[in-house]
Formats: C-alpha cells, structure tokens, sequence
C-alpha cells in the first residue's frame, strides 16, 4: 500500500465562533459540538448497480463503457506482455514526436515489480522515472517534455469507466496530467462496480483515523470540454490520450 | 455584490435578449441537448427517484446541523496542515484572498470555474490590485477574453455564444488566427494558457462539495484544468459556499453521482478530484500551502426560513437546462450570476429584491424544474413565496409583466417553436397542453423588432463594472 506522510505545517482557523454561533441561531438553537449521527441512507440501489458481477464482468463492462462512452481503449492482458504493450502504445504515443519520444513513469513499487522501464529504451525513445527527491523543478520539467506519462490505479470503476489514482511521493500528480497521453495500469482483481465501493474504502480509512493521499482523482477517459457550442473536444487542458491497461492477475 | 451582472433594468435586459438571434438560437440547442442527455443518463441508472430522495436527505441532514459539520470540515483540514477562512461577507472573503496574494508576493494567478468567486467579486479585487489573474476553464476564458462578458448558465458560462463569436473574440484578444472549428480553438487555449499555468503562483478553485470527516474538498470537471491549478502553483485556495459540504465519503458517492448525470449527463465528469489538506513533505509536486475559505454573504440568513429548500441546491443547472423561460430569454437577461430557477429563487435571497425583485415573475410556474432537480428543490413554490413576500412589503416590480412579454415574444415569432430542438419543444407544448398558458397574458401586443441596437451581446461586464464603483 501506499505510505503517506503528513504534512508539517500546522494549519489554523480564523473566525470560526462567531460564524458557527450566527448558523445555530438561525436554525433556532444552540451550536451543536456532538453527537450528530448521520442518518443511514434510505435506499441501497447504489449497492445494487453491478452487485453480483465478476471480475470478468466487471472487466468486460469497463472495456465497453470506455469503448463506446468514452471513445478509448481499455486493454486486457497478461503481467508478462506488460513490457511489450508498453513498448507499443508508447511507440504509437510518441510517433507525433518527430525525433525523439519520452515517457514518465510512475515509480510506484507495484508498477516497477511488474516490469523495468528501462527495457523500453531505445534510440527513439527515452523513459524517465518520477523522482520526488530531485524536487519540484527537474520533476516537472520532465512532466512537461514526456509523451506520456504510465500510472499505477488503485482501482477502476467499471460503471463509469473510471480509474482511482492516489498520489504519492513515488506517484506524483504531474504524472497523469502534463504529458499529451495517459496510460493507466490496474489489475483486474481492483475492479469495482461504481464509486460507491471506491469511496467505502476511503471511508474505512479515514475512520481508522488514517490521513487519506492529499490527491485522489477519479479519471474517466482523456480530459474534454464541451464549452463551445457544446461540441465535445476530445483533450482540453489535460491528457489528450488515455489507455487503460488490465493486468489479468487472477 | 458581484452576483449582479448588468445595471440596465429588466425589462431592457429582455429586450436586448431577445433580439440577439445568435443567443436564442444556441441555448435552444443547447438546452433541448443538455435536457435530453440528463434523462437519458438519469434512465440509464435506474431508481432515480430513489436516487433524488437520497439526495435530497443528505443535503436536508447537513442543512440542520450546519455548525457541527463546518466544525468537524474545519478541525480536519487544520489537523491535515491547511487554513481555514470563515468569510461572513464577500468582503472578508475578497481580503483574506488579498491577504495571502500580499503575503506571498504572487504576481499571476489561475483560476478554475467557481461561482462563488464571481458571487464574491474575486477578480475584481485582484484586478484592483494590478495583479494578474487567468480564467481557465474555456468557457470562463472565453468571457474573460471578452472583457467579461457575464456568465449566461453556471455549468457552460459562454453557451450563449456561437463558435464564430469565439473565434471572433480569440482573434482579437488573444492572436488566435485559426478557424471556428470547436477542437482547434480548444486546442490553442490549451498551447495558450500552458504556461500561464506553469508560472503561477497561486491556484485558485471552488469547491463543490467538502467532506467533513477527512477534511477535503471535491472538485468535480472535464477540462483538466482545475487539476493544473492544484498541482502546479505552489499555493492552493478553495473557496466554498458554507453549505457546500456533505458528512463522509459515503455521502459524496450520492451527491457525485446527482450532479454529473444532472448537470452534464455523463456518470462521472473527467476528473473527479479530492483534496485532502497540502501535499505531504514528501512529494514534490501539489501545493505546499492550502487555504479553505468558507463563505456565508447572506446563506445563514436563508437559514430556519421558508427559503432554506434552496441551499440544498448542488449547482447542477437542470432547473435551468428545463426552463422555458430561460429559454426564450437567455441567461444574461436574468441579471445574476445565477440564471434560471435556481437564479430567479437564490439571487433575490443574496442580493436582496432591490436588484432581483423581477426575477421571481420570470416563471411560468410549469414546475418542470420541480421533476428535474436532483434534490427536490421546490423551485416554483419558492417562487411563489417570493411573491407573496413581496407583494406584503409593498415592493411591485414590473410585475407579471417581465414573464408577459416572454410569452407576447414567443408568439408573435412561432418559428421559435417550430425550430426549437424536439425535447424543449416537448417542454414547450406540454406547457400550453396543461390547458391554458400557466400565466395570464392579457391583450398580446406585437412586438416590433429594432435590428439595429448597439450592443446586441447586452452590456459588458466591464462598462458595468466601470459603473458600478
Ligand atoms: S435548484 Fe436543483 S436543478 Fe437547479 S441547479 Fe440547484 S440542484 Fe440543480
């Protein structure tokens, strides 16, 4: 699992008496310090989206959705063909790079046990690794010249076509963000029907008093826009290209 | 108070409107399509109805206990190494932003789409002060390059503007000399503001629901480009409604899923983000300072009063999206930041019936938002209290006016029916089926059309600017 590291710097509030105490008189009564209980949902149906699903159901329907909804491709395949996948689609990526392409890894440990990036090398093609200890500037810039970028997804939500990213000292955000193209790798025994089981994980965690990654993003597909004339643009000020690869791992 | 968008009255605001045919023509479109691709996403998950109830009682919950959770928001985001503001006033809100632009000697700042920024009048601060701040999201750039032009739907800000309009606006405020296709204008925004998000200093969002328990805030787009303000600068500050906040994760899920299919029709938008507190120590890329400024400017007032209904509201635009007033007189005409149902309710309750007193006569009282929105917002019945409220204070509007001349409009120019987009012609029959139109006309006087008027995009939002200091 990923280790998060709290922050050091201590955080404050301003202000906060006088603006609580003005919402409780509004709502006609003293402040309320505890014991609030939050009501149990009335219905389950989000439980039931997708319920008695297998993986391999689950998998088929996320290369559906993507297929069909979100207009990409969600492959399916074995840890052992990572390397040539790889190799391939950051080929395909890079071919718009006239010269020379680069690819921004990950250095989530799960990513580099399943494959070296440095196998990819080759006289057209250069593979960096984020390295959070050579700081902000050099990790970006390199962020800035990739091709593409490989991520490592905790899960992937087959309702939506979505992947669940955490970030990390090893996995920083820039990753999945700067380069034109995107390539997510999840394994099939991470797939969730929909968001409500990504986020009773969280929940979970953050009851065990545990300080959830300071960026979790939900990703479905390349980034878009649809703000002119409501014409959908594929690639706006995210990745342009996006790629789900499954690692058949059951 | 920012929310207000033009100083001209309302009746002149629906005029100008009214004759903008580019305007009419790409919100009808946009309208029935939006309309279309939320049932369709709605039908596709099934149980909606359940769906909404839930909705509704997550937000209901949060609204009663208000203090408790804006404590618990508040204690988990400082614990998380974050600071939070709570702004009672536009004002203290606008200052402590100023503040903190001050202190870290920031010269150029991004933007992410926020309403509650353009409630507040954040830019207009910053651009007192000769600082410089970027839209990002196209949309919003698009206004921006435009010299704020105002917002006319508080999802899709520019939808009142056709491609060859951008192109028009790209071209002479920014050196755009491509064509009006929609992918290659994207395209250069993205090259354009590339580096402004690599050089600035401070990320600015919104935010679009908190979570109390774990003291993050969610953020929920497409474009990417509120993932560029949170990860690039090294200062990140959120601003939120104070109501904007929901108990755990759990909840979240629901509220999540409301809103993408209602507002966009899609599962889940692009990129749904959470932020919990600065990055920790140990990465090297997100904001190493993170600041939650949370807003009242008139909420609490709406608190424990016959209004509260309307601060369930999770900013979706169905209403607006369902509205046949809207449709026929477009966003701007409205006035607010906060067009539509939504806006005909929530403006006059921010911004007082002074300015807004109109708005709640720009119904039908159709209730086709009441089936529409995602939390049971009983839009119309609140309309109606506004009348009934200010009918007792003595205050008389324009009165029915305003909503007769929409209807005198439509009529005398039938091919707004016939053109209009299958769905919001749907909304539109089914109107005048329920028997008569909801709304008394009196005698229709024709309506004779100026072609000629200056300024056919209704006033800038920079002359009104101008006026109003
Ligand atoms: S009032 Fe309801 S439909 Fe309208 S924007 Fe708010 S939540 Fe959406």
């Amino acid at each position: 699992m990923l280790e998060n590291k709290t922050t050091k710097v201590s955080g404050s509030i301003y202000n906060r008496d006088k603006f609580l105490n003005n919402i409780a008189e509004k709502l006609g009564r003293n402040r309320k310090y505890k014991n609030v209980i939050r009501p149990t949902l009335k219905y389950s149906c989000h439980w039931e989206v997708m319920a008695d699903f297998t993986q391999d159901q689950l998998k088929d329907e996320l290369i559906k959705f993507t297929k069909e909804t979100l207009g990409m491709q969600t492959l399916c395949i074995k840890k052992a063909q990572l390397a040539e996948t790889l190799r391939t689609l950051c080929a395909h990526y890079c071919a718009k790079a006239d010269v020379h392409g680069n690819t921004l890894f990950s250095a989530d440990k799960r990513l580099l046990a399943m494959l070296n990036p440095q196998d990819l090398v080759n006289a057209k093609h250069s593979v960096h690794i984020w390295d959070a200890s050579a700081g902000y500037k050099a990790n970006i810039k390199f962020a800035e010249q990739a091709n593409v970028g490989v991520v490592f997804a905790e899960y992937a939500l087959a309702e939506s076509g979505t992947v669940v990213l955490y970030n990390s000292a090893l996995q920083g955000r820039a990753i999945s963000l700067l380069p034109e193209a995107s390539i997510f790798i999840v394994l099939k025994s991470s797939l969730l029907p929909r968001m409500t089981q990504a986020t009773r994980i969280l929940n979970e965690k953050i009851k065990t008093g545990e300080r959830i990654p300071s960026c979790i993003n939900f990703i479905s597909g390349p980034s878009s826009t649809a703000d002119i004339e409501l014409i959908k643009v594929v690639g706006a000020h995210g990745p342009i290209y996006a790629t789900y690869v499954i690692i058949d791992d059951m | 108070m920012s929310m207000k968008t033009s100083s001209k009255n309302f009746q002149e605001r629906i005029d100008v409107q009214m004759q903008n045919d580019v305007m009419l023509h790409t919100v009808a479109h946009a309208q029935g399509l939006m309309f279309e691709n939320r049932q369709i996403a709605a039908d596709k998950l099934g149980n909606w109805e359940q769906w909404r109830e839930m909705g509704k009682d997550i937000r209901d919950h949060v609204l009663e206990n208000l203090d408790y959770y804006l404590q618990q928001l508040s204690d988990n985001v400082k614990k998380n190494g974050g600071h939070v503001f709570f702004a009672q006033t536009a004002i203290e809100a606008t200052d402590y932003i100023e503040k903190i632009i001050k202190e870290k000697k920031a010269k150029k700042i991004v933007k992410a789409k926020s309403m509650v920024t353009e409630e507040i009048g954040l830019n207009q601060m910053i651009l007192r002060n000769g600082w410089q701040v970027v839209e990002t999201d196209l949309g919003e750039y698009i206004l921006q390059c435009d010299d704020y032009n105002a917002p006319s739907h508080i999802v899709v800000p520019a939808l009142h503007k056709s491609r060859a309009q951008i192109r028009e606006i790209f071209k002479d405020k920014a050196g755009y000399t491509g064509t009006d296709n929609p992918e290659e204008m994207t395209r250069f925004v993205r090259e354009h503001l590339r580096h402004d998000f690599l050089e600035a200093d401070i990320g600015i969002t919104g935010c679009n629901f908190a979570v109390a328990e774990s003291g993050s805030i969610s953020l929920v787009t497409n474009e990417g480009n509120a993932r560029l303000s949170t990860t690039l600068p090294k200062v990140h500050i959120a601003v939120m409604g104070m109501e904007r906040i929901v108990p755990t994760f759990e909840e979240l899920d629901i509220v999540i899923s409301l809103l993408c299919r209602s507002a966009v029709g899609q599962a889940l938008t692009g990129y749904i983000t959470a932020l919990t507190g600065p990055r920790e120590d140990d990465n090297c890329d997100g904001p190493e300072e993170f600041h939650l400024v949370i807003v009242d400017n008139g909420r609490s007032d709406i608190l424990g009063t016959k209004f509260q209904d309307i601060l369930r509201c999770i900013r979706c635009a169905a209403c607006i999206n369902t509205c046949p007033a809207y449709r026929h007189i477009g966003g701007q005409a409205y006035g607010s930041i906060y067009p539509g149902p939504i806006g005909a309710v929530l403006s006059p309750l921010l911004g007082g019936y002074d300015d807004f007193k109109e708005l709640p006569y720009a119904c039908t009282l159709c209730k086709a938002c009441h089936d529409v929105c995602p939390v049971k917002i009983p839009l119309s019945d609140l309309l109606l209290k506004h009348r009934e409220k200010m009918a007792d204070q003595k205050i008389t509007p324009l009165a029915e006016r305003a909503a007769v001349t929409v209807f005198n409009y439509v009529n005398a120019r039938p091919i707004l029916w016939n053109t209009s987009v299958k769905i919001g012609a749907r909304i539109a029959t089914g109107l005048i089926k329920k028997g008569k139109l909801p709304i008394n006309i009196g005698p229709i006087k024709e309506w004779t059309n100026t072609r000629d008027l200056p300024n056919p995009d209704g006033e800038s939002f920079r002359t009104w600017f101008k006026n109003r200091k």
